[in-house]
């Protein structure tokens, strides 16, 4: 109950579909989404193999609770081998494609192979087929969608793409699902590229069942009101996620200038009472704000671009409304390269979700060649006459376009932060945890950040942990080790339900399990829930182990760990690392070199896994 | 210096006049923002000149005026999940009843979410 039973494996190679059984010992094991896919890519890839080589599977993968009535019930994942930081990926998204996924009758596609020509996926109700797609290359994810949903006459296919970014191995490509929703970290977009899969579309109209109805539904209406009555849920639904850069502003943990600062002057010109104001040509950049399917929150914002705005004014193409500024991007289009441009922020989020890419890795990866250009690094010969100082609008969404498109310098800026740096000889400047860019928090100001940015197995990524509370509370290292590691197991498993993080807070693990009991049965109790976090976790450690990483890649930049926080409320404070990594293994069950050890590996039945890799 | 929340110096209190009142500035932000906009609109038409601007606010005070205090003369919940610094010192919900305002205080309300 709750799964659909049926998994779709695609040989792209060999240019063939097939249904089989969905592994129930292994959803036993690892309930879905994240978990699921992570067991299916144990079993088929190879951590040491080329992300971008055919042998590198892509699954997509929904959870038992993606389809319901669940609030936020519309998640999917996909998981691979990231182009990014060869780790193991888990990239998240929300919109409709998941549902639609689970109604056409599948509860994963485990996509290996390289086509010899583009092609997409067609799901429509327990069918499936490859089409060519050799008219799409080259093509946006918002024509390539357009033209699917014309092509098929159904305006219901949901449809998940890549632009140019995936095509050309930009390696932070996102997959974008309905026009501005994304898997949008670690280089998913690229393995797809690779394979030269150009989009993934989906139609179903079978329903999801739930092992007891009446109780589910019963379950469901509770669950509804505690998120309604939650603080933080109103928070989002009225000021979206971009309320945050005046609380982070306010702490001192706004990552500005490449990570130098931790303040940014100008905040009030990108927050959500920017966006909800009229500006002096009378434009106001906010429509309304949007909710992903099954959602009760609706901390989505859709935007539009001033159409007076140098970006767009010749350009009647970025006149409509789309995705607008939510927290991330604000900061990334923002502060981290010191823009205070609302209109060019969120003409560069259109070209984000029009090419494919996450903005998160481009806007770090572009800050650090702010930081490159004002140390003379990189010059005016390097970039055709842009001008990489901070601030400048207009450099931002030129390489935001030429990196989509594969042109100029962004290729360089494709590269990702860690490369790019690498190549300039000043990796120090990349700001980076296994090679994927920080988030938008400082990890010298929020010390459980830092050592969630350090130990995510995805790479740098400030939605693996929740520490948020803790690190409000304390500013040194106490505590966040323990905090670090409850958190990831209980996301781990939140991840796995195909619900979204951000119930979190209205509610917890009890929460989950109510409606995941009555989805799928007693079995699933509390203790068992965290118990398969705690597993899912310890099996991407052993992924990433296979593929090289040890404890020298669980670490955080220099200016992290040597350079003091220069203001707000962690004025002085580097971020306490190794002390909190020590910690943090001996609590997780690892050695000092960060490998899970036997007795922990046992207790999880992953012996056997272990042994795999 | 700390004094009971609402005692001589609270925000309603007049200085006494050796000393001089102190002036705070406010920024506020998501739901926090939107009360303490509402709060200084009707101080504003009420003709209390305590709380001028329309965000970032400036505050004028009594000596000895808590930030609990100041956050009731701008209708703000002191029991309010929120982020609230002084001067780039974060303040506890628990610990805003006994934190005293100082002259040239910076103070921000901002939401609690965490999400982002």
């Amino acid at each position: 109950m709750s799964y659909q039973g049926r998994v779709l494996r695609v040989d792209l190679s060999a240019g063939t579909t097939r249904t089989e059984a969905l592994r129930r010992d292994w959803a036993d094991d690892y309930l879905g989404a994240r978990g699921l896919a992570t067991r299916y890519l144990h079993e088929h890839g190879d951590p040491r193999a080329d992300p971008l080589a055919p042998e590198n599977p892509l699954i997509f993968a929904t959870g038992p609770l993606t389809g319901t009535m669940a609030s936020t019930g519309g998640r999917f994942v996909v998981v691979t081998k990231g182009a990014l930081t060869n780790a193991i990926a888990c990239s998240n998204s929300g919109g409709k494609f998941g549902a639609e996924l689970k109604f056409a009758g599948y509860d994963l596609a485990v996509i290996e192979g390289r086509s010899a020509h583009p092609v997409y996926l067609l799901v429509i109700d327990g069918e499936a087929r490859l089409v060519d797609a050799s008219d799409l290359w080259g093509r946006t994810v918002w024509d390539t969608t357009e033209t699917i949903v014309a092509a098929h006459g159904d305006p219901q296919i949901k449809v998940a793409a890549i632009g140019r970014a995936g095509e050309s191995g930009v390696r932070y490509a996102a997959i974008v699902n309905d026009l501005h929703r994304a898997a949008g970290r670690s280089g998913v977009g690229a393995v797809m590229g690779a394979k030269r899969l150009k989009a993934f579309a989906a139609r179903g109209t079978r329903g999801v069942a739930v092992a007891e109805p009446r109780r589910f539904m019963s379950v469901v209406r509770d669950t509804h009101a505690k998120l309604a009555a939650d603080e933080g849920r109103k928070e989002l639904t009225e000021f979206g996620t971009n309320a945050m850069i005046d609380s982070m502003n306010a702490f001192g943990g706004l990552p500005t200038r490449n990570f130098r600062d931790v303040t940014f002057e100008g905040t009030e010109r990108l927050n959500p009472a920017a966006m909800s104001s009229v500006n002096e040509r009378g434009h106001v950049n906010l429509v309304t704000n949007k909710a992903c399917f099954g959602c009760t929150i609706g901390c989505g914002r859709i935007a539009r671009v001033d159409p007076a705005h140098a970006s767009v004014r010749d350009r009647p193409r970025y006149r409509h409304a789309s995705g607008g500024l939510e927290y991330e991007t604000a900061f990334a289009f923002g502060p981290v390269v010191g823009v205070d441009d609302l209109d060019a922020a969120t003409f560069a989020g259109f070209l984000m979700n029009e090419h494919g890419m996450d903005p998160i890795s481009f806007g770090v990866t572009l800050a650090a060649a702010m930081e490159l250009w004002e140390l003379g690094l990189v010059t005016v010969e390097d970039t055709g006459g842009v001008e990489l100082v901070w601030g400048n609008g207009d450099a931002l969404t030129v390489m935001a376009e030429r990196t989509g498109l594969g042109e100029g310098f962004g290729r360089t800026l494709g590269l990702g932060a860690k490369r790019m740096c690498e190549a300039y000889g000043r990796p120090e400047l990349a700001m980076v945890a296994k090679g994927q860019e920080f988030a938008g928090y400082d990890a010298r100001a929020l010390q459980g950040m830092g050592l969630g940015y350090a130990t995510s197995n995805r790479g740098a990524c400030h939605l693996r942990h929740d520490t948020f509370a803790e690190d409000m509370e304390r500013q040194d290292g106490t505590g966040k080790a323990e905090a670090c590691v409850r958190s990831q197991n209980l996301i781990s498993m939140i991840d796995s339900t195909g619900t979204c993080l951000f119930t979190l807070g209205a509610w917890g693990t009890s929460e989950f399990g109510e409606q995941l009991r009555a989805a799928l049965g007693e079995r699933w109790t509390d203790e068992r829930l965290l118990e398969a976090g705690e597993r899912i976790w310890n099996l991407e450690r052993t992924f990433n182990l296979g593929a090289g990483f040890g404890r020298a890649d669980d670490t955080l930049p220099p200016r992290m760990l040597e350079v003091p926080a220069p203001a707000g409320t962690a004025r002085g404070r580097v971020c306490e690392l190794e002390s909190m990594l020590d910690e943090y293994y001996a609590l997780r069950g690892w050695s000092a070199d960060g490998v899970p050890g036997e007795a922990t590996l046992a207790r999880l039945g992953l012996g056997a896994a272990a042994d795999a890799a | 210096m700390s004094v009971p929340d609402g005692a001589a110096g609270g925000a309603g209190a007049e200085a006494a006049p050796d000393e001089p009142a102190l002036e705070v500035s406010v920024r506020a932000s998501g739901a926090p923002g939107r009360e303490v906009a509402a709060a200084a609109s009707a101080l504003a038409a009420a003709g209390d000149g305590r709380v001028v601007g329309a965000g970032p606010w400036r505050c004028t005070v009594a000596p000895g005026t808590t930030l609990a205090a100041l956050l009731r003369l701008l209708g703000v919940d002191p029991a309010r999940p929120m982020l609230t610094v002084v001067s780039e010192r974060r303040v506890g919900a628990g610990e805003r009843a006994a934190t005293v305002l100082r002259d040239g205080d910076a103070v921000s309300l901002t939401p609690a979410i965490r999400a982002g």
